[in-house]
C-alpha cells in the first residue's frame, strides 16, 4: 500500500507546531497503525530526521497510551478500537492519513502526538480512590456484592484513561472518564463511604484542569475505545446534585 | 463548600439550564394548544384569551417563572459555551462527528436566534407594536361583552407575509432547539435506562416536529385564506 501522511509536528509544548507531509509505499495492509508508524520514524532516522513521537505502551488496546485523532477520528475510523489495535487493512491504498495530537487545553502538547495527560491523574487524586485499613487479607466474600452492581462497576471499569473522550467532545469535556471512575467506584459496596465527597471532589478537580462542559453530543460515547456509556455521565448528574443539595454524608 | 457555592460547578449550571429548557418545552405545548383554539372560531379563542385574563394572578404567576427561566437559561448556556470555548484553544484540521447532530452543535445560534424572535413576538402580539391596527380590534363575546379580538389580531396579521415569514422562520428554529434540547435536558437530570433511552430521543425529535406542523400551520391557514379575519 502506498499512504500519505499528514502529521502534526511540534518539537515542544512552547513551539509552533504544522502539519508535514510523508509518503509511504510498501505498507502492508497486516501492519497496525503504530507499526506503519514505526516505519516512517525509521525512514526519518535513516535521513537523518527527527522522528515522530507518539505515546505507545502495550500495543494490545488496554493500556490507554497510544492516543491520537486519525482523519478526525479519535484513535482513527475503526470502533471500539484503540490507534495500536487498528491495522492497515482499514485503509486503502493510495489514502491520505491526517494525523493530530487530542486537542484540549487541558491536555497541553508535549512534543508532535504526545500530550500531558496528568489532568486525568490529578483528577483521580483528587477523589477516585477507596480509603481502608490496610491489615490482614479480608476473606474473598466477606463483603456481598449484587450482581448487577458488579456488572456495572465492571462495565464502568473498562476505562482506560486514555483521552478519546476529551479529543472527541466539541467542547473539551472530561465527562466520560469522570463519570466512568464515579460508576465504578459508587456502584460497589466498598465506594458508598467517599460516594457524595468523590464525586463533588473530583468534579472540581475536573473543572479546575480546564477541560469543558458536557451538553450531550455523545461524541465520547461513539469515540470511546472501551464503549463506555454516557449513562454513567447520568449517574454523576445525579450523584454531583444529591451530594450539592442534600450533602455529602451517606443515608444509611 | 458552601451552599451559596451551589452553582459553581458546570454539572449544576447545566442542570439550571435543563429545568429552565423544560419549563419553557411545557410552555410551547401548553401555547400551542390555546393557539389552536383559532381553527375553532373566533369565539373558543377570544374567550379562552379573556379567560386567561381573568385569572390574572396564575397569568402573572406564569409569565414570571418563564422570563425568570428565559433569563437563566440564556445566561447560563452562554457562559458555559465561553468555558468550553476556551478549552480547545487550538481546533482539528480535521473533526469527523459520529454522535452529535446539526442540531446539537447549532444550540448556542438556534437559541440566541429564537431569543431575538421572542423579543419581536411580544411586541407584535402582547404589547401590540408592530400592527397595532389589529391589536386594537375588539369582539361581542355572547354574555360577556366586548373583548379583545384575538382572533382577527392572528390572521389578519399572519396574513402580512413577512409576519408568517418571519414566525415560520422562527419557529423552524425552535425546532432545530428541540430536536437536541428535550433529550440532552433529560440526560442532564439523570433520567436515562438502557431501556427507554432510544425511546427518549426518538420522542424527543417527534415532540419537536409535532410543535412545529402545530405551530406553523396557524400562519398557513392565515396566508390561504382558511382562516378567514372577521370584517
Amino acid at each position: 500500500m502506498k499512504i500519505t501522511l499528514h502529521v502534526w509536528r511540534q518539537p515542544g509544548p512552547q513551539a509552533q507546531g504544522r502539519f508535514e507531509t510523508y509518503t509511504l509505499d510498501n505498507i502492508s495492509p497486516h501492519m497496525s497503525f503504530l507499526e506503519m508508524l514505526d516505519v516512517l520514524n525509521e525512514q526519518l532516522v535513516t535521513e537523518g530526521k527527527e522522528p515522530v513521537a507518539f505515546e505507545h505502551d502495550c500495543r494490545e488496546g488496554i493500556c490507554g497510551s497510544c492516543g491520537m485523532v486519525i482523519n478526525g477520528r479519535p484513535h482513527g475510523p475503526r470502533r471500539r478500537t484503540t490507534a495500536c489495535q487498528l491495522h492497515m487493512r482499514m485503509f486503502n491504498d493510495g489514502d491520505e492519513i491526517w494525523i493530530e495530537p487530542w486537542r484540549a487545553r487541558a491536555f497541553p502538547v508535549i512534543k508532535d502526538l504526545i500530550v500531558d495527560r496528568s489532568a486525568f491523574d490529578r483528577i483521580i487524586a483528587a477523589g477516585g480512590y477507596i480509603s481502608c485499613h490496610t491489615g490482614g487479607v479480608p476473606d474473598a466474600n466477606a463483603i456481598p456484592v449484587p450482581k448487577p452492581a458488579a456488572d456495572r462497576a465492571f462495565d464502568a471499569a473498562a476505562c482506560i484513561g486514555c483521552g478519546a473522550c476529551v479529543a472527541a467532545c466539541p467542547n473539551a469535556s472530561a465527562m466520560l472518564f469522570v463519570a466512568a471512575k464515579i460508576a465504578h467506584l459508587g456502584s460497589l459496596p466498598q465506594g458508598q463511604p467517599e460516594r457524595y465527597r468523590r464525586v463533588r471532589r473530583m468534579v472540581a478537580q475536573m473543572e479546575a484542569e480546564g477541560f469543558g462542559h458536557c451538553s450531550n453530543h455523545y461524541e465520547c460515547e461513539a469515540a470511546c475505545p472501551k464503549g463506555i456509556s454516557v449513562e454513567y455521565i447520568a449517574q454523576l448528574n445525579r450523584d454531583l446534585r444529591r451530594a450539592e443539595l442534600i450533602g455529602e454524608e451517606v443515608m444509611p | 463548600m458552601n451552599d451559596s457555592a451551589m452553582l459553581r460547578t458546570t454539572v449544576m449550571q447545566k442542570s439550571v439550564v435543563a429545568i429552565t429548557g423544560l419549563v419553557m418545552v411545557l410552555f410551547l405545548i401548553a401555547h400551542l394548544s390555546g393557539n389552536l383554539l383559532v381553527f375553532a372560531g373566533p369565539d373558543a379563542i377570544n374567550s379562552y384569551a379573556a379567560g386567561l385574563r381573568d385569572v390574572s394572578a396564575l397569568l402573572w404567576t406564569a409569565r414570571i417563572v418563564l422570563l425568570a427561566s428565559l433569563v437563566l437559561h440564556v445566561y447560563f448556556t452562554v457562559r458555559l459555551r465561553q468555558l468550553s470555548r476556551e478549552a480547545r484553544p487550538i481546533q482539528y484540521r480535521m473533526q469527523r462527528y459520529e454522535a452529535s447532530t446539526f442540531a446539537s452543535r447549532t444550540m448556542l445560534i438556534s437559541g440566541l436566534v429564537i431569543f431575538s424572535y421572542v423579543a419581536f413576538h411580544l411586541a407584535h402580539f402582547t404589547w401590540g407594536k408592530i400592527y397595532p391596527q389589529y391589536y386594537a380590534a375588539t369582539y361581542f363575546l355572547d354574555g360577556r361583552g366586548p373583548v379583545h379580538d384575538v382572533y382577527s389580531m392572528v390572521v389578519r396579521s399572519f396574513q402580512e407575509w413577512w409576519i408568517s415569514a418571519l414566525y415560520i422562520v422562527a419557529v423552524t428554529f425552535v425546532m432545530i432547539h428541540l430536536v437536541h434540547a428535550t433529550q440532552s435536558a433529560l440526560q442532564t437530570l439523570g433520567i436515562y435506562h438502557k431501556r427507554y433511552v432510544h425511546s427518549i430521543r426518538k420522542a424527543s425529535i417527534a415532540l419537536a416536529i409535532v410543535l412545529w406542523v402545530g405551530y406553523v400551520l396557524i400562519p398557513l391557514a392565515s396566508l390561504t385564506r382558511i382562516l378567514k379575519p372577521l370584517t
